[in-house]
Formats: C-alpha cells, sequence, structure tokens
C-alpha cells in the first residue's frame, strides 16, 4: 500500500482550497472544447456570416435594412407575421388550458386519454402534421368531401393556402408547448388550496377563478412566450399550409434565398428575425426556466 | 369516450378532485357535458392530423380518398420501390444515426463539464449551449446554405453531420445534465475513498448511473436530425437530400398517397421511439 | 492490527472568508477510537473531508502513520470511508460493492473472493453477496458500508454520521456493532457524529468542535465530568446554569454568591480557571441534573426555590424547580424513578444541594 501512497499526485488535489468534488479546470475545458468547437463552427461562424453579408457588401450598406423598412409590401410581413403570431398563442391558450386542466384534474384514465393526444402531437413530425392538414383541407380533401356528401355545402370551400389554414396549422404544432407549462403550473398547486377555497364559501367556478387560474399564471406566461417565440420563426407549416398572400417573414426568407437569390436581403431579414427572437428570449428568459426541458419544433 | 352520464359527481375539469356537491343536478349534467364536449373536440383537434394519414396511406385510389373503400399496402410497395425514396431514407438514416453518436458524445462530456466543472463564464457558456435551440430554424438554415454552396457541402453527409449535430446538442445537454443533478456525488467520493482514479470513478460509477438518461439522449438526437425539415430544406441538394427534404418536394409537386405512407412510417418511427422512452423511464 | 496514527497539524481551511476550519490539531494514536463532535456548522464535516481528501486544507498538515499525505488524492490515501447515506453503488451487489476497493487496488480473483467472504463474516452478511443495496434494509446497507470501508484494511477508517439514517433500536445495535468489530480489527477510526450518547458510547476520546475550532480534546468521563467552556458543559448532557459572583474568603477561596442570603462554594478542578476569577467577578455556576439533591429549604448551603412540574421520564423523575431569587433560570433535578409516587408535589418549597466538585464555575461572558 506504500507504493500506493507515494505515487506522484493529481494536480487538483495540490492546489489549496482544490475539491475532489469539482473537476478540475483543465479537465473541465478539455471535455466542453469540442462541444465550443462544434458550435464555432457550426453554429457561430454560419450566423456571424450571415449577419456580416446583411451589412457589407463588401462596405458598409444598409440598403437592405432600408428595403425592409421602406418598401410597403415588406412591412405588412412583418405585421403579418406579428399578427399571426399573435392569433396563434391567443388560439393555443383557449385550447391548451381547457387540456392542462384536464390533464391536471381529471381521473386518472380521462387525464391519461388527454395526456396521450397531447403526446401524440408533440411527437408526430412537424412535417408529417402540415402534410395532414393539407390532406384535410384540401379542394378534394377530407374536410370538403365530408361537407359535401352531407350537404352542407354546394361546392368545395377554399380552406387551404390561406391565413386561416396555416393559423390552424401552426396552432396544432405550438398548442403542446402551451400546455405543456400550464400543466406543470396546474400540478404544482396543492390540491388543499381548492378544498379549502370550496369549505371557505367559495363555488366550483369561482374557486378556479379566485384560486386555480391564478397561481396557474406563470405557466400560462410560460407557454404564450413559447408559443410566440417559436412562431414568429416558424417555416415549414407556413410553407406548406400557406399560400402567395400569407408570406411571413420565415417564408419571405426563403424565397429570397432560394428563389429570388437575394441573398443580402434574405441575410439582413434573417439578421431581423434573430434579433427579434433574441430580444424576446432575452426579455422574458424567466419564462424559459419554468418550462425548461421541453424540445423545441421546427 | 370523456362523458359518463348517470352520476351527478360527474368528472368536471372545473371542479379538481374535491367532490363536488351540486344543488342542481340536470343544470349540472349540462354543465359537464358542454365541458366534456368542448374538451372532446379539442382532443380531436390533437390526433386528427397523425391519425388521418395511416387510412389514406392504405387506400387505393390515386387521389386522396378518405375513408379509403377498400385497403392495399400498395403506397408502402411503391415507396419501397423508389430508388428517389429509398436514397432519401438511407441518407437521413445514416446522418440521424451518426448525428445521434456525435452529439450524445459532444453533449454528454459538456453536460459533465457544466455541472461538475471548474469553468470560467458558465453561465455564457450554458446560454452559448442551448442558442441553437432559440435561433429560427430558417436563419440557421439559410446561414448554412451560405457556407456550405462554396464549400460544396449541400447535400452532403459531412454538412448535413454538422448542421444536425449542432441542432441536436441541446436536447442531450438538457437530458444529460438533468440525470447528472440527480446523481447522487458522493457515491464518486465513495469511489475515490475506495482507490478508483477520476476516469475510473467515472466510467465504472458515473457512467453506469447516468447511462439510461444519455441513452434517452442518444433517442432524441436521433429524432431531432431524422425529422429535421426546414435546415434540410436549405441544405439539401439534387445529390443528397433527406427524407424530410423529399416529402417537402413532392407535397409541393406531386402529392400522392405515397406520402401519407411515408407519413406514417415516419409518425410511427417517432412515436413508438418515444412511447418506449416514455415506458422505460417511468419504470425507474 | 491494522491501525495507524493520524496527525493534524494546524489544520484550516477557508471558503471565501467564511473559516469553515480554523487551526486544528491532534494526534490520534494507532488502534485509537475518537469522535469529532459538534453542532451542525461546527466545521466536523469538513474535518473529515480534509481528511478523506475530498477537500484541500487552506493550511497545515495531515500525516498518517508518519507520511504527510496532504497534498495526496483521496483515492492515494488509503482511506476508508464510510458515508452519511451509505453511498453503496447502487449498480453493483453486495459481493461487488465490498469488492470494489480490491479491484481498484488490482488483488487477484481469489484473494478478492476470500476478503470478501472474510469482512462479510465479520459484519454477519454471509448470504447476502448477490443482493442490490435497494434489496437490504438500512441496518444492512450499513453493514456494507462498513464491511466494504474495512474490507482493504486501511490505516485510518472515517465514518461521517453513519447511523444517522437509522431508527433509535437500530443505531444502538449498531454502535456496539460498530465497536466490535473496530476493536476486532484494531482500525484507528474518526467518527463524526452531532449525538452526544453516541460519541461517549463508542470513543476513547471525545473531540468536541465549536464554530471551526476544537474546543475540547478528552476521554468520555473527562469531556463529561470537566467540562473546560460552558459550550462544552451544555452541549455534552445536561446541564443547568445559574447566575452568580465570586466572593473570596479569608483563604482566597472562592465562592459564588447567588443572591444576598445565599453562597455555594465550589471547588470543581476541571472548571475553567476557577482560580483566575477575580473577585466580585460575574459567573455562570453549572451543575448536572443528576449531580443535585433535595434538601430542607431552610438549610444554609442550599438554594431554594418551588416545585413548577414534575416529570415521570421512566429511568427517572425529573423536576423543574424555580429558584426563589428573581431573574434565575428554571432548574432540573433529576431523581432516581424508584417510587411509583416523587416525594415531591407540585409548588411545594426545596431547597437544592450538591457536592462542591459537582459545581463547575465558568467566568461569564462580557455582555
Amino acid at each position: 500500500m506504500a507504493s500506493v501512497l507515494s505515487r506522484p499526485n493529481d494536480q487538483s488535489f495540490r492546489r489549496p482550497g482544490g475539491s475532489a468534488s469539482r473537476y478540475s479546470r483543465p479537465l473541465s475545458l478539455a471535455l466542453i472544447a469540442p462541444l465550443l468547437l462544434l458550435l464555432s463552427i457550426g453554429f457561430l461562424y454560419p450566423i456571424g456570416l450571415l449577419i456580416k453579408l446583411s451589412l457589407f457588401t463588401p462596405e458598409l450598406d444598409l440598403s437592405s435594412y432600408r428595403k425592409i423598412i421602406e418598401q410597403p409590401i415588406y412591412l405588412s410581413v412583418m405585421a403579418r407575421t406579428f399578427k399571426i403570431a399573435l392569433f396563434v398563442t391567443i388560439a393555443s391558450f383557449l385550447l391548451g388550458y381547457p387540456v392542462a386542466l384536464a390533464m391536471a384534474s381529471l381521473k386518472r384514465r380521462l387525464a391519461a386519454a388527454a395526456a396521450a393526444a397531447v403526446f401524440i402531437a408533440l411527437w408526430s413530425p412537424v412535417l408529417v402534421r402540415s402534410y395532414a392538414w393539407i390532406v384535410l383541407l384540401q379542394r378534394n380533401g377530407v374536410a370538403n368531401n365530408a361537407m359535401t356528401e352531407l350537404g352542407m355545402v354546394e361546392a368545395p370551400l377554399k380552406l387551404i393556402y390561406n391565413e386561416g389554414a396555416v393559423i390552424v396549422a401552426m396552432t396544432h404544432v405550438l398548442l403542446p408547448f402551451m400546455i405543456l407549462p400550464i400543466f406543470a403550473a396546474l400540478r404544482s398547486i396543492p390540491q388543499e388550496y381548492v378544498c379549502a377555497a370550496r369549505t371557505l364559501g367559495a363555488g366550483a367556478s369561482t374557486a378556479f377563478l379566485r384560486v386555480t387560474l391564478p397561481l396557474s399564471l406563470p405557466g400560462v406566461f410560460a407557454g404564450c412566450v413559447m408559443c410566440f417565440i417559436l412562431a414568429l420563426g416558424f417555416y415549414i407549416t407556413p410553407a406548406l399550409v400557406g399560400g402567395p398572400g400569407t408570406l411571413i417573414v420565415a417564408t419571405l426568407i426563403g424565397q429570397q434565398a432560394t428563389v429570388l437569390l437575394d441573398w443580402p436581403f434574405a441575410a439582413a431579414l434573417s439578421t431581423t428575425l434573430l434579433i427579434a427572437t433574441l430580444t424576446m428570449v432575452l426579455v422574458f428568459r424567466q419564462a424559459f426556466s419554468i418550462s425548461k426541458g421541453f424540445a423545441s419544433v421546427d | 369516450m370523456l362523458i359518463e352520464t348517470r352520476s351527478h359527481r360527474l368528472a368536471s375539469p372545473l371542479a379538481g378532485s374535491c367532490a363536488t356537491i351540486w344543488h342542481r343536478p340536470w343544470a349540472a349534467t349540462v354543465a359537464v357535458l358542454l365541458q366534456g364536449a368542448v374538451l372532446a373536440l379539442i382532443l380531436f383537434y390533437l390526433v386528427l392530423p397523425t391519425l388521418v394519414i395511416l387510412p389514406i396511406s392504405l387506400g387505393t385510389a390515386n387521389h386522396i380518398e378518405f375513408p379509403p373503400r377498400q385497403l392495399t399496402l400498395h403506397w408502402y410497395r411503391e415507396y419501397l420501390s423508389d430508388p428517389d425514396w429509398m436514397a432519401a431514407t438511407w441518407f437521413s438514416l445514416k446522418i440521424a444515426l451518426a448525428t445521434s453518436l456525435a452529439a450524445t458524445v459532444i453533449g454528454t462530456l459538456a453536460a459533465i463539464a457544466l455541472t461538475r466543472g471548474d469553468l470560467p463564464g458558465k453561465q455564457a457558456l450554458q446560454a452559448l449551449s442551448l442558442g441553437p435551440m432559440v435561433v429560427p430554424h430558417v436563419v440557421f438554415g439559410v446561414a448554412l446554405y451560405l457556407i456550405f454552396a462554396p464549400l460544396e457541402l449541400t447535400g452532403n453527409f459531412v454538412g448535413f453531420l454538422l448542421a444536425h449535430t449542432v441542432l441536436a446538442v441541446p436536447y442531450v445537454l438538457i437530458t444529460v445534465t438533468a440525470a447528472l443533478q440527480r446523481f447522487d456525488f458522493t457515491l464518486e467520493l465513495a469511489a475515490l475513498s475506495c482507490g478508483a482514479s477520476r476516469t475510473r470513478s467515472f466510467l465504472l460509477i458515473v457512467l453506469p448511473n447516468i447511462s439510461p438518461s444519455v441513452a434517452v439522449a442518444a433517442v432524441f438526437a436521433f429524432l431531432s436530425s431524422f425529422d429535421e425539415a426546414t435546415v434540410a430544406f436549405f441544405i439539401s441538394d439534387t445529390g443528397g437530400k433527406t427524407i424530410s427534404r423529399k416529402m417537402f418536394e413532392d407535397i409541393d409537386f406531386n402529392l400522392t398517397p405515397v406520402i401519407a405512407a411515408v407519413s406514417t412510417l415516419l409518425a410511427g418511427v417517432s412515436l413508438l421511439l418515444m412511447a418506449a422512452i416514455r415506458a422505460t423511464t417511468r419504470q425507474h | 492490527m491494522i491501525g495507524e496514527t493520524l496527525t493534524l497539524q494546524s489544520l484550516s481551511k477557508r471558503f471565501g472568508r467564511t473559516v469553515a476550519v480554523e487551526d486544528v490539531s491532534f494526534n490520534i494514536a494507532p488502534g485509537e477510537f475518537v469522535s469529532v463532535l459538534g453542532p451542525s456548522g461546527s466545521g466536523k464535516t469538513t474535518l473529515l473531508t480534509m481528511i478523506a481528501g475530498f477537500e484541500a486544507p487552506s493550511s497545515g498538515q495531515i500525516s498518517i502513520g508518519g507520511r504527510d499525505v496532504t497534498a495526496a488524492a483521496p483515492n492515494r490515501r488509503n482511506i476508508g470511508m464510510v458515508f452519511q447515506k451509505y453511498a453503496l453503488f447502487p449498480h453493483m451487489t453486495v459481493h461487488q460493492n465490498v469488492a470494489f476497493p480490491l479491484r481498484m487496488r488490482r488483488f487477484d480473483r481469489p484473494a478478492i473472493k476470500d476478503r470478501v467472504r472474510r469482512i462479510l463474516d465479520l459484519v454477519q452478511l454471509v448470504g447476502f453477496d448477490d443482493r442490490y443495496p435497494n434489496q437490504l434494509s438500512g441496518g444492512q446497507q450499513q453493514r456494507v458500508a462498513v464491511a466494504r470501508a474495512l474490507v482493504c484494511e486501511p490505516p485510518v477508517l472515517l465514518m461521517d454520521e453513519p447511523l444517522g439514517a437509522l431508527d433509535k433500536n437500530l443505531r444502538e445495535a449498531m454502535q456496539l456493532e460498530i465497536k466490535r468489530i473496530q476493536s476486532k480489527l484494531g482500525a484507528t477510526v474518526v467518527y463524526v457524529t452531532h449525538d452526544q450518547d453516541e460519541a461517549m458510547t463508542l470513543s476513547d476520546r471525545v473531540a468536541v468542535m465549536s464554530g471551526g475550532t476544537l474546543v475540547q480534546l478528552g476521554s468520555p468521563v473527562e469531556i463529561y465530568h470537566r467540562p473546560q467552556s460552558p459550550f462544552v458543559a451544555q452541549f455534552v448532557g445536561k446541564m443547568n446554569f445559574v447566575d452568580g459572583e465570586c466572593q473570596r474568603d479569608e483563604a482566597g477561596t472562592c465562592h459564588i454568591r447567588i443572591s444576598d442570603s445565599i453562597t455555594v462554594a465550589a471547588s470543581s478542578p476541571s472548571s475553567d480557571g476557577a482560580d483566575r476569577l477575580q473577585q466580585g467577578q460575574r459567573v455562570k455556576l453549572a451543575v448536572r441534573p443528576e449531580s443535585l439533591s433535595f434538601a430542607q429549604p431552610d438549610s444554609a448551603t442550599a438554594i431554594p426555590g418551588h416545585i413548577d412540574a414534575e416529570i415521570f421520564v421512566g429511568a427517572f423523575r425529573l423536576y423543574l424547580v424555580r429558584l426563589a431569587t428573581i431573574g434565575q433560570p428554571i432548574v432540573q433535578i433529576q431523581l432516581p424513578a424508584s417510587t411509583s409516587v416523587g416525594p415531591f408535589r407540585r409548588g411545594e418549597s426545596v431547597g437544592l444541594h450538591a457536592a462542591k466538585e459537582d459545581f463547575h464555575v465558568f467566568a461569564a461572558p462580557e455582555a
């Protein structure tokens, strides 16, 4: 055993104040180095280049940004992006809250059924769901066929490639991101609070409005922030379900980059979207601590 | 499916778990029925798109037919015999497996450093490492196209691996960090006091205890790559495209029930893998 | 005999500005069982983690068997450690847990098998080899932890409140068990606890810590009967404190005046510098409940009071006595509960008496 003791020592323990419960700095840096390398090459560099392209051609040139502000068509795209994100967030809240409430307070089996529905929606690929909405809503799609056969309409309705379809399909994608934080908040409310309110004379709806709803607001806040931020940058669903009249920032970026090949302009639009998203994340970062761990989509 | 009709103590979402005594039974019943109906409609909306693709993929008609008059596996055979679809599928699988491996290794090492290490500016590093989750994918996709195009990395395995690993790493970080935070680190001290070196105590004690979460992280990473569509849209080309990109094109130009078959398979893979994860993590 | 000497020299540990351990020195003989006793936050666990090598000391030196191990990594110290919640490896069986230190030291298979069998025999866990920790009771897990710590016959065994998670009866049984195993192997043990009974039961010597410093080191008898500070006096066992004032007689002996009419003689040699007390200095007079007895209330040497409450505690009967002097605290007296009815009733006037060597005198802290 003496030979064991006399062997050279680990650097981290020799330093005064060193501790075995932490890995030494050189080791920690070695462990995180691959990630930093990956993010530098695969994330920071391309994004940085994109921002540079939006500003320099090759001299400082703000014309792309000026284009966004000066041409009414692009301003209206911005406004539409914002409006759709807002509508989707509101719709997600209105549809999501009852589901979260059901998951948190119904009897086991019913709650499990609600949770299963959310699970299926959350983990079906976004592209698959966008396709499904096309199938459902197109001219000779499931919805139109059903309505025609039932005699509800004479001729098929135009249900797709419009703002309504985009909102319906996007809400479907973002609904789980509203439900889960609200559910987490509701589940953390001790059931005694509601019971206490009832024994103190509150009716079921009063107890809900005065106790449950206020206590679940942090979850609502987190869900709304998540939905809104994700909705701002959404690409796949609006690209497939939307039409020429529903251009939003993300689809405009795609169009400029792949069809019109106006790269500086696509870069300027991307930078604008990036700044808007990052600003929202920074302003509302406390919301993310509540909903930490949820997967992102799109 | 959601409504029991006889008892007065019906499951009402508003009632919570306190047994509610209703003074006007029939009014109460109506209220509960109404709440139940609204809930059932929302749940129907949630599952509808996923459920609608299966019957369509089994229909015989060339166009969308719902419900199908006759069932066939024709469109699945079509998918399996189409070289374009097969090429895209293998390309996606290859990328997803490699991404899963790369992201799991890189993310796990980083999670250890971030939870247990002595690092300067830890919070900034944490924020940076979750960055790919926050940046809109369309922005990331365009940015990647910008550097890949001149290097001829579009439609390239390495390019996809880089892009998808960046996107998958945050999932691994979050999952493994949570496991490391749950792990009782006195076990590692115990291993040290038993004479184990740092490396051995990590391999023999820490790793076996966090390995279920590392496996879950690997599945997350796999799915995040396999289902990824936005970035794939920008960095694919005719030489190399993922199954998502191929689907995207066909939806836009050639809407056949083959897409329904592919969709069903994609959704099936995702849902089965996630259900398996849920079932195994519940046991622990 | 496997134990070796453990020497701590002016050991200190600072975390930032807070001082967790300050200038602790002591020497533990081979095979000696020393408890480190103190309230939470007294620095006892930090002291142990430094000996184990989990935290490097800010200054000072640790040596085992004469070798300086201050800078050695924990895995190079050859120390056995039993953790508060056992820290058994959940993914390994009892056998694998106990064999782990042997594997790390590259013992060959037959030697591992033999050693594990012997140590499991010693802790009376033969036949539990293939169980996992979560299939064992708390007491059994405890034994596995002890076996794992001792299987390499380390020169020093550290135990960090190892019985804290067990219920009272099991705890007492395990105390005897630990003592048996330790004396059989002759291990040098440092045992951290906040439980004074445990420290008294197990130890050859007790090190009492408070606020990061070692306040007294001595045998259980010394610690109990000759506390060197009010802290040790009240932390170990029960202690009554009464305020008084030192009054010297012609011969220079210090008497403690409690009130205008009551003065008691105190001659306990342990008390912290009773000789050095000044005439008229404020003091704390300390006396254990079991040292007090009842006397006639008008007796000259008795402290008068009346009984506030009588509590039957099983092994003894506890009386709470309110002293006649205003401003003095309620005093506890412990009498054997030999009779079904106590000799005194509530409200009755009594006098309290104790032998003068049972009174401890401490200088009152500056106001």
